[in-house]
């Protein structure tokens, strides 16, 4: 269009610019053309096998957890309740006296809780009971309240069993009586220095040095975010290593069964287990089939 | 969705199976998508052990979050999204991985010396270039043009606006002109054809 002006209307600075503009997209263009042309790259099947292997165990982790779920036991049912129909909300903001409402409701909640759970711990220390110099907190953390099991499903969003139901634990199935135990592992920190290319042999040595011992010496009490994260990755199984270590220079919890061993980061809870890999132990006598490395 | 066996249940029908507990659908709906879903995660975090990390994170992601999706978009697109968050939230958590480049090419750190196969070295080049983009700019770039998907299916992927997108790839392309020009140069003065790419199925993936 410009070519149609009378020359004095020509800004040389216009021309230029435009040039510019012309060759930095004419460049533009080709980066486009050249990234294009690169093929995908296919999926190695190590990788493959490794995360099909992830997605059958957290398949058959779901199918063992809804079996709990619906055990009946003394006409109530367990765990997690039926799936309801989801009631699906209009987009956008909700109204803010809904929001209000709600906020106020649960702030009811919570200073019921509270009100509760201080009464139950002032009760505990006038009958003189083994908490009776305990805190707050500490009443809070008894185990018939919080224990670990009963945590992880609560932080899974199951009601938290043995609160508000009380079922004689002869009553319920393993897994979930043993709600109202203590954890029933300990956790080692010696250091240990896994790497991606060696973890099911070193897992295994571990394994083997343990010798189907529950505790190292040195070993130190789970903390209640890695007693739900460990249940939740072995599927409320007590682990027969749970091992504070690095796994190729990151900070890790290497967890293990007879059969199977999670790398997990060290924030893992219950909610966000932070799975870093998971690897097969099936057939200790050598027969190992790698599910979970890359490196095969 | 094209390409479908006649019979063979959709990606909407997978994930509703999934959803009611079928434990096979899940598998099903990986293994037909995993190696577009693979290319993204590999082309972002630019690394073969984070990418397979970054796409393990995002599966387990989306098995879990099934029940929440509202088929707003097609189920490729959701699992794109996972993918690309799972992508960048790795490189949140390992920084380092990015290169801060001035934009000439004189100051490129020099890629890594390679076997002397052209395409192998070439991936590394292409490695090199992307990872002189911060993250957000690589991932549209990736998603428009080495996978090709519309801009509209990546704003929705991505959850920002098509102007955004457009803006990060432009930002992106202008970024590696120089560089992509000087690898072009030096492969033809080779006699090599410039886009050659072909994995390294060795070092388990490529680009």
């Amino acid at each position: 269009m410009s070519g149609q002006w009378p020359p004095d209307w020509e800004n040389p600075d216009d021309v230029d610019a435009e040039a510019g503009q012309a060759t930095a997209e004419a460049d533009a263009r080709q980066v486009t053309a050249f990234l294009a042309a690169l093929p995908d790259p296919v999926m190695p099947e190590a990788v493959e096998a490794r995360i099909s292997a992830v997605i059958a165990a957290a398949a058959a982790d779901r199918a063992e957890a809804d079996e709990i779920s619906g055990a009946r036991i003394g006409g109530r049912t367990l765990g997690r309740p039926p799936r309801r129909a989801k009631v699906r909300r209009p987009r956008g903001r909700q109204p803010k006296d809904r929001q209000r409402r709600r906020f106020g409701l649960q702030a009811i909640t919570a200073v019921a809780a509270c009100l509760v759970i201080a009464g139950f711990g002032f009760l505990l220390t006038r009958l003189g009971g083994s908490s009776a110099t305990s805190s707050g907190a500490d009443i809070a953390g008894a185990p018939a309240a919080s224990s670990p099991h009963s945590q992880a499903h609560a932080a899974n969003g199951q009601p938290a069993l043995g609160r508000t139901t009380p079922v004689p634990a002869e009553a319920l199935p393993s897994a979930i009586a043993s709600a109202s135990a203590p954890a029933g592992f300990t956790v080692t920190a010696r250091g240990d220095v896994y790497q991606k290319s060696t973890l099911v042999s070193q897992v295994r040595q571990r394994l083997g040095e343990q010798g189907g011992a529950q505790s190292f010496s040195g070993s130190v009490a789970p903390s209640s975010a890695l007693v739900g994260c460990v249940l939740h990755v072995t599927g409320d199984t007590d682990p027969s290593l749970v091992d504070e270590a690095t796994y190729a220079g990151r900070p890790v919890y290497v967890i293990a069964v007879s059969s199977r061993a999670w790398v997990v980061g060290r924030g893992c809870t219950a909610t966000d287990p932070q799975l870093i890999t998971t690897v097969s132990l099936a057939g200790l006598r050598g027969n190992l089939s790698v599910l979970g490395s890359v490196e095969g | 969705m094209p390409g479908l066996a006649p019979g063979e249940p959709s990606d909407d029908e997978l994930l509703r199976r999934h959803a009611a507990g079928d434990a096979n659908a899940f598998g099903l709906l990986f293994t037909r998508h995993k190696d577009r879903l693979w290319a993204v995660a590999l082309r972002i975090v630019c690394d073969p052990d984070d990418a397979a990390d970054a796409l393990q994170d995002a599966m387990i992601s989306a098995f879990r979050r099934a029940d929440a999706f509202r088929g707003d978009s097609a189920v490729t697109t959701w699992l794109h999204r996972i993918v690309v968050n799972a992508s960048l939230d790795l490189l949140r958590r390992r920084p380092g991985r990015s290169v801060n480049w001035s934009g000439d090419p004189e100051d490129l750190p020099l890629p890594v010396q390679g076997t002397g196969d052209a395409s192998s070295d070439t991936r590394l080049d292409v490695d090199t270039a992307l990872r002189m983009l911060p993250p957000p700019q690589r991932a549209a770039l990736i998603l428009v043009d080495m996978l090709g998907y519309p801009v509209s299916e990546v704003a929705v992927i991505l959850g920002v606006s098509e102007g955004t997108v457009k803006s990060r790839c432009a930002r992106s392309r202008a970024k590696l002109v120089p560089y992509l020009s000087h690898l072009r140069t030096n492969l033809s003065s080779q006699g090599n054809q410039p886009v050659s790419d072909s994995v390294s199925f060795e070092q388990g993936g490529g680009a």
